[in-house]
């Protein structure tokens, strides 16, 4: 993601790189069931790992353009669309939403539809 | 007020109003600009070719069978969505009038979201065909062949695009992390 030019980016910077904000993220990415043993047939059942969605660092998205769209399809705060914005632009990646396969799925049409990298994977 | 303060004043191209309308105003040349823009995005939407591939991102990187089942799903309602935005921003042109060489206009809160689309698709689309990187200084440059020319367009709309997501960045209200 880019800067536009012209136009400075004046709020948000150094909450977006706080220690609080990264392990927000972090949290989030680390959200798989554990394996549920069932007494009353002794099997085991691994639950469906739930999905996330990835948004990617690409060469032509404006920072503030990619803050908006995370305001707007997940109703994240400024700040925390920042952050989210932020770790794109210097990890490369960040998780964005996540939850059952349909969801994701939707997630990332939606951020297709405005333009964004997004994939989705298990989480791991 | 000085003689070389009124020289330098800089016209502001996109007010946000209490309603949330957004009053446009762009001189003629950047506003026949814009227009061509969405006339090749409409264009391009007709039969996406190769330039058009960031349009369309594979939402299952690594499993070809689903990413095709996603792709069947979702490719439509895309080149739709694309298209509704392009046309609004052609249809929001019209409606605006030029006087004394500066075009206004005031767009309506959705016609001012499909302009910011319509911005995004035409930045992606022109980026790639001139492969632009994360280092690119984005400023105008000098020269008239047409990889300038095109260069200098993207310049352009990047910073109306920049400028339009600050008015538009406020008038969205955070509903809370779900």
């Amino acid at each position: 993601v880019i800067t536009a030019p012209g136009v400075i980016i004046a709020h948000g910077r150094g909450d977006a790189m706080s220690a609080r904000g990264r392990s927000a993220v972090v949290a989030r990415t680390t959200t798989a069931p554990e394996r549920i043993d069932r007494p009353e047939t002794g099997e085991t059942i691994e639950p469906d790992r739930p999905w996330i969605v990835i948004v990617w660092n690409d060469p032509i998205n404006l920072m503030s353009y990619v803050t908006y769209v995370l305001q707007k399809l997940f109703g994240y705060s400024r700040p925390k669309a920042q952050r989210l914005m932020m770790k794109v632009h210097v990890e490369g990646r960040a998780v964005v939403s996540g939850g059952a396969r349909e969801r994701a799925e939707a997630d990332c049409a939606r951020l297709h539809q405005h333009g964004l990298w997004a994939t989705m994977e298990r989480s791991s | 007020v000085r003689d070389d303060e009124v020289v330098v004043v800089i016209r502001r191209v996109f007010t946000r109003n209490r309603d949330g309308s957004v009053d446009v105003a762009l001189g003629e040349v950047e506003v026949n600009a814009v227009d061509q823009t969405a006339a090749e995005l409409i264009k391009e939407l007709s039969d996406p070719g190769e330039n058009s591939a960031r349009w369309f991102p594979p939402a299952y990187a690594d499993d070809p069978q689903h990413q095709q089942e996603f792709a069947r799903m979702t490719r439509d309602d895309l080149i739709e969505h694309k298209n509704a935005a392009a046309k609004t921003v052609v249809d929001s042109i019209r409606e605006g009038a030029i006087k004394k060489g500066i075009w206004r206009a005031r767009l309506t809160e959705e016609q001012a979201h499909a302009w910011l689309g319509a911005l995004n698709d035409a930045r992606l689309l022109l980026g790639t065909k001139l492969n632009v990187t994360e280092e690119m200084e984005h400023l105008p440059r000098a020269g008239h062949d047409p990889e300038v020319l095109r260069y200098n367009v993207y310049a352009f709309l990047s910073a109306l695009q920049g400028l339009l997501v600050e008015e538009l960045l406020d008038s969205i209200p955070a509903r809370g992390d779900r």
